[in-house]
């Protein structure tokens, strides 16, 4: 299937971008050929609705599915009319290569729900403060 | 790195000296970032002895402008613009730039392409050093608007700085009312205190912002500033808390020395540390402390 | 840059009366300066007077003037955006709708029809871009605005729903409803909202005398600056209003800023616990305490006002 990474670079050594509508880059990679392109997210710099933008861009690319940290609500019903499967939780700290080995091991769960608030692509990350 | 974001709803409550004192003494213990982002009237940097380290531009803002040359006076965008951003006079539109929203309505209609909309500079972000922290400021240009945007670049800037310092925490100090700024604002921190004062107009606004905060489903607590003020105006406040199971986590006495503090530039627990107001906020930053840690939620750390 | 031409005509558009009726306005750049309790209480002062006040509260935000004044809000009307809703029969999928959000509201999904997910803000051009007539409108409230009437004394009070965007919208439905019904009054008061964005403009049009608030503070002074410049960009002169003019700031600051701008400080308030018993009872001070120092003051506000305007 056309899965789609967020990236903050163009090739599998790039990290794993956490947010979705603000992500510099996707990596479009289908799962079975490995097939492997990258665009440029050019909804980023929007004021409003870069979620959905983003969501138009890889829709418009044919994409299947949706891998990337968090995605907000607004974006969240767009990928949803869209008929794309968005999986959550990939980390920064990952290469887009180490994700794509971690999602065909299954590695990912399917969000049902979106896990953000409105405008919640853009959670800071925790850790111990 | 955690952020909590102090917001009031109505102006004037005390938002700010209570941002900054709170600041003041979270930054003796952690490493601190605090984001000013009242961009209308940011002051955060006016209670510290705070050194100018760099200012950028920000363009977060859409105009349009009327080409007069390829105008044909038609008039179209007249009509077209729901903002009332484009008059007439003698004949000729007129377009008042700071009720554009940039919406691009009048350059669709234009049968000339008389009309371009352009990216503006509608503010721009100050980063200050202080002894124990750094302030990232933003600044709305006047008679600008789209704040929400400038409030988005704000975060995002004192984000970077937190992260290049290895900060702990970033204490936003958030701007007032309940409209798109503030939304900005709250979105993605970690928790919210809502500083209110016992006024019949500021319980008011207290529930206009819970409004906004509810919507977010983030954790949050109730300060209310000037307590004693007036004691039925306060009851009202508790009964509001108590009935939407939010927890108030510190009432400041009604206190000269917090106006004093300010007018003397300078947050009121270090001017005056053994004024019952500082008392009062030391005892809200122990609970602040207290509850960041257990990530958000409260496990009985309650004041009534 | 603007030419000098196309200024002198963007102020005089700016500054176009709804009614030919003194308008004077009170603003200042931070919130809890004062601006409100002084707004209420030289209305109340001037209607006292014996002249029809029509006072506009502005700060459509957190509106407080009829919580001051202990009104209760009258006359509500909705204030509505047009949102878009396409229509499957008519859309061809060429997607012009969505090109033209410039806030990506819209989404088309694949090759259906697009629906509108986002924050839309109600300015139509989706509608304007579409070339087969296909998009409805739809109301979506953004507001109320009120008219309340007590005595001599109509207040207009605008709303905005808490987290909605459209504040403009709702200062301009404000605006028109005081143009509709404020005929009758001898004189309008605005109470603009604190800060220097554009709704504060929106609500400055016009005006014949502006007062802008402050106090002697770091703070009163870094904003009265951003005030009193923008004064400036619309082309009209401050009168300095020095509330808690005792507290122990650098008052220096104001008297030199007053100067740059050539504005004059017209009356200074000390802090006043009457102000703030009257502020929490909800009746205006110049009612509940007549002989306080401040209700003198503010009244004498009234009268300066009525000669220079009403007489």
């Amino acid at each position: 299937m056309k899965l789609c990474i967020t990236s903050d670079g163009k090739d599998l050594d790039s990290s794993v971008e956490e947010t979705f509508g603000r992500s510099p880059y996707f990596v479009i990679v289908d799962t079975e050929t490995l097939e492997t392109k990258s665009i440029r997210n050019t909804a980023m710099r929007s004021g409003h609705g870069a979620g959905i933008g983003a969501a138009q861009i890889i829709s418009d690319e044919g994409a299947e599915a949706l891998l990337t940290g968090i995605v907000g609500p607004n974006a969240f019903t767009a990928l949803k009319a869209a008929h794309i499967k968005v999986f959550e939780g990939a980390s920064e700290f990952d290469s887009i290569k180490v994700a794509l080995e971690k999602f065909k091991k299954g590695f990912y769960k399917e969000a049902t729900v979106p896990s953000g608030g409105p405008g919640g692509g853009r959670r800071f990350r925790g850790g111990r403060w | 790195m955690k952020e909590v974001v102090i917001i009031s709803g109505k102006g004037g409550v005390g938002k700010s000296a209570i941002s900054a004192s709170l600041g003041a003494i979270l930054m003796k213990k952690h490493k601190v970032v605090l984001a000013d982002t009242d961009v209308d009237a940011p002051n955060l940097d006016l209670f510290f002895t705070a050194r100018l380290r760099s200012s950028k531009d920000v363009k977060a803002s859409e105009k349009a402008f009327i080409n007069c040359e390829k105008c044909t006076c038609c008039l179209e965008c007249v009509e077209a613009c729901k903002f009332f951003a484009i008059t007439v006079s003698d004949g000729a539109p007129v377009l008042i730039r700071y009720f554009c929203e940039g919406c691009g309505a009048c350059s669709i209609v234009c049968p000339e392409g008389a009309i371009e909309i352009k990216d503006m500079k509608n503010g721009n972000i100050a980063t200050f050093d202080i002894d124990n922290a750094v302030i990232v400021s933003g600044e709305l240009m006047i008679g600008e608007s789209s704040s929400g945007r400038l409030v988005d670049e704000v975060k995002r800037a004192a984000k970077e700085e937190a992260g290049r310092i290895n900060a702990d925490l970033i204490i936003t100090d958030g701007p007032p009312g309940t409209g798109c700024p503030v939304i900005s604002a709250i979105k993605g921190s970690d928790y919210v205190i809502a500083a209110t004062e016992p006024t019949p107009a500021a319980l008011s606004d207290l529930r206009r912002i819970f409004d906004v905060i509810r919507h977010f489903d983030l954790p949050s607590g109730i300060v209310i500033n000037k307590a004693g003020l007036h004691q039925a105006s306060e009851d009202l406040i508790r009964d509001f808390a108590k009935q939407n199971g939010v927890p108030i986590l510190a009432a400041v006495p009604y206190d000269m020395s917090v106006p004093e503090a300010t007018a003397r530039a300078m947050p009121v627990v270090e001017a005056y540390p053994d004024a019952p107001a500082s008392k009062g906020i030391m005892r809200l930053a122990g609970v602040a402390e207290a509850v960041l840690n257990e990530g958000g939620s409260l496990s009985g750390i309650f004041r009534r | 840059m603007v030419d000098a031409g196309l200024k002198g005509r963007i102020l005089a558009a700016l500054h176009r009366k709804p009614l030919d009726i003194p308008i004077i306005a009170i603003t200042g750049g931070k919130g809890g300066v004062g601006k409100s309790t002084i707004s209420v209480n030289i209305a109340a002062a001037l209607s006292e007077m014996g002249y029809r006040v029509a006072l506009l509260d502005a700060d459509v935000d957190a509106p407080d003037d009829h919580i001051m004044l202990g009104i209760t809000l009258e006359k509500p009307l909705d204030v509505t955006v047009n949102v878009p809703t396409i229509d499957a029969g008519k859309c061809t999928g060429c997607r012009r709708c969505v090109d033209a959000c410039r806030r990506n509201a819209l989404f088309q999904p694949g090759d259906g029809v697009p629906i509108l997910i986002g924050d839309c803000n109600g300015c139509e051009a989706c509608m304007l871009a579409c070339p087969e007539d296909a998009i409805r409108k739809e109301r979506k409230r953004v507001g109320e605005t009120y008219m309340s009437e007590r005595d001599r004394l109509l207040l207009f009070t605008g709303r905005l729903m808490p987290g909605a965007e459209e504040s403009s919208m709702v200062v301009n439905a404000l605006r028109n409803r005081l143009h509709a019904s404020g005929g009758g009054s001898d004189v309008v008061l605005v109470d603009t909202s604190p800060g220097i964005h554009c709704n504060v403009i929106n609500a400055l049009r016009g005006a014949d005398a502006v007062y802008a608030v402050t106090e002697p503070t770091p703070l009163g002074a870094h904003d009265l600056e951003r005030t009193l410049k923008l004064l400036l960009a619309i082309g009209l002169r401050a009168r300095i209003i020095l509330n808690f003019s005792d507290l122990p700031g650098p008052r220096e600051k104001i008297t030199v800023m007053a100067k740059a701008f050539d504005a004059e400080i017209s009356c200074e308030l000390p802090m006043d616990d009457l102000l703030l018993k009257s502020h929490v009872e909800g009746v205006p001070a110049i009612i509940m305490f007549p002989d306080a120092v401040n209700s003198t003051s503010m009244r004498r506000i009234a009268e300066d006002i009525a000669r220079e305007y009403l007489q």
